[in-house]
């Protein structure tokens, strides 16, 4: 049942860890080239206490990583509705039983690809010599949580977005980046309490709403004032079981 | 004491409509345990849709289908095998990768009979499907669905793109499965493969079943008094009047008339009319199946010959 599946994020997986290597030895060459002498600054930041916090480190890679696999996943129903429904549906499993499995396995492959991701980020920043700190702010427990929900929330909503397509899949994995950005600046503009209130009531479905962040080192205007972390955590969650949730209605109405 | 045998398969006023289009219209046939079931019609007939119908690949707006007396429920496909007209394989996986996804979700999957079907169709299986031909991809498919030794396999086409060679497997694997109990219910353009495998026929026109029945009898029942003339067929009246014509068909210079009994008066009649030449046979199923469906091919064909 998952099989199909699996092979696809392997695929993406092998992809993306060959990519990451990549960026790393890149990382390693150019510092190599032209880093030395920064050595002894860098030595100088992290005697200071100038270290990346854990939440900038974690949230950069889990927006990245995941949110890039979570994109190219996401419209893994709309693939199975480009020509193999014969395939799909003549097993001994049920509509919602086969969906649950793609989106489960994409889900799995979506948290390693965050793994690699952060193996990576970590490579990296030992190459930099910068020190990422494992301490947080107070709500250190909250801010992981929404950075590693929101590749599953980003997935949700592009998988209900495109469950129902057969050949356009790929105009929402183009569209859904820019939409999402536009729709948070779009909130920032100062037309007033209705269009602040409307633009708000609009990125409630908006998983980029829920990741405004401001660190030391990482800032992420998410557009609605959705600070708190608990909250975001919560809607985030929500958005993702009811992204999946949409999703597997659609595809349980579609036909071959 | 008789018990009436329940049909492996019963499809019961199946329609689907879709928007103003009516693809099937109030389709039924009943396919006992063992039986070969050809489903015959031009395309557009409604035969995809009505397989598509009963196999849950699509919503039906009308009708019942069961099999072996159960409504379809996702658990029956451990038992049933469907090869789809269109290839729905995924191009980037291999043919290697295909048998690997059936073996997982099949638990009938017999590894042995998938190699033996392999070696019967003698293609590369760590190659892409993208990478094989029409005629390999159908032998894939074909491969996935008798591996499983199914209890009812569902052929829309299954020789689509083979070569003869092939074609010829294809029948034998069916009239084999068959024989070991195995159902099957199958489409084919290809009349004289339906001729040779089925044991029933149904035949779809305009998405309605215009004629169902055993193929012996159906072949039969009828018998074709055909004539050439030396110019365009004449219209004899006496037939249209004669009990015993089912149908007469006129193109060009050729004239058919489809007689249940009684050929000789018939003939006679005919051969009144001064033929080049003039010989009675036996129904074959094209020929069943022509005067089933044969209004707008016959028109065509006259139109077609008047214009060249």
């Amino acid at each position: 049942m998952y099989y199909k599946e699996w092979l696809t994020v392997r695929r993406l997986l092998t992809v993306l860890a060959i990519g990451l290597i990549g960026l790393v030895g890149l990382v390693a060459f150019f510092y190599a080239l032209f880093g030395a002498g920064s050595a002894a600054g860098h030595a100088h930041a992290a005697a200071s206490g100038s270290m990346t916090g854990f939440i900038d480190f974690f949230g950069t890679t889990a927006l990245l990583a995941g949110g890039l696999m979570a994109t190219i996943l996401g419209t893994a129903l709309s693939k199975e509705n480009d020509g193999h429904l014969e395939i799909a549906w003549t097993k001994p499993y049920s509509r919602t039983q086969y969906a649950t499995a793609v989106m489960l396995v994409d889900a799995a492959g979506i948290a390693i690809a965050v793994l690699l991701g952060l193996g990576a980020h970590a490579l990296i920043h030992v190459i930099l010599r910068q020190p990422v700190s494992l301490t947080g702010g107070p709500n250190m427990f909250g801010d992981i949580v929404r950075f590693a929900l929101f590749p599953f929330a980003w997935y949700a909503v592009i998988v209900a977005l495109s469950a129902r397509l057969r050949e356009n899949c790929s105009r929402v994995q183009a569209l859904v980046w820019p939409v999402a950005l536009i729709l948070v600046a779009l909130e920032e503009i100062p037309l007033g309490p209705v269009w602040h209130a409307f633009m708000g009531a609009v990125n409630l479905l908006n998983p980029l709403t829920y990741v405004e962040y401001h660190g030391p080192g990482l800032t992420i205007i998410g557009g609605s004032g959705m600070t708190s972390a608990l909250t975001a955590d919560v809607a985030l969650a929500a958005l993702t079981i009811g992204g999946w949730a949409l999703a597997t209605t659609q595809w349980r109405r579609l036909e071959a | 004491m008789m018990t009436e045998q329940t049909p492996m398969i019963s499809v019961k006023g199946l329609t689907k409509v879709y928007g103003s289009t009516i693809a099937a219209d109030d389709v039924s046939f009943a396919i006992d345990k063992g039986s070969i079931f050809g489903l015959l019609g031009t395309n557009g007939a409604g035969k995809t849709t009505t397989f598509k119908c009963a196999l849950g690949l699509a919503f039906p707006s009308a009708g019942t289908v069961r099999f072996d007396g159960e409504p379809l429920r996702p658990e029956l496909f451990e038992r049933i095998s469907y090869v789809p007209e269109r290839n729905a394989l995924y191009g980037w996986m291999t043919g290697r990768d295909h048998l690997e996804l059936t073996k997982r979700s099949f638990r009938r999957y017999d590894a042995a009979r998938a190699q033996a079907l392999l070696d019967l169709f003698a293609f590369d299986v760590k190659k892409k499907v993208k990478q094989l031909s029409k005629g390999q991809q159908s032998a894939l498919a074909l491969t996935m669905a008798f591996a499983t030794r199914p209890d009812i396999l569902v052929l829309d086409e299954p020789s689509s793109g083979l070569d003869p060679v092939h074609q010829r497997h294809v029948l034998d694997l069916m009239i084999d499965a068959a024989a070991g109990g195995a159902t099957i219910l199958f489409s084919s353009h290809q009349i004289g493969q339906v001729e040779r495998a089925a044991d029933h026929v149904a035949i779809m026109h305009k998405g309605k079943v215009v004629l169902a029945g055993d193929v012996e009898e159906l072949r039969a029942g009828e018998k074709v008094v055909e004539a050439t003339f030396d110019g365009d067929a004449p219209a004899i009246a006496a037939l249209d009047s004669d009990p015993h014509v089912r149908r007469v068909m006129r193109q060009g210079r050729i004239l058919r008339a489809y007689i249940r009994d009684g050929g000789n008066g018939v003939a006679n009649m005919i051969d009144a009319a001064k033929p080049v030449s003039l010989r009675v046979l036996n129904q074959n199923l094209e020929d069943i199946f022509l005067a089933a469906v044969g209004d707008d091919s016959s028109s065509a064909m006259a139109a077609f010959n008047r214009e060249n």
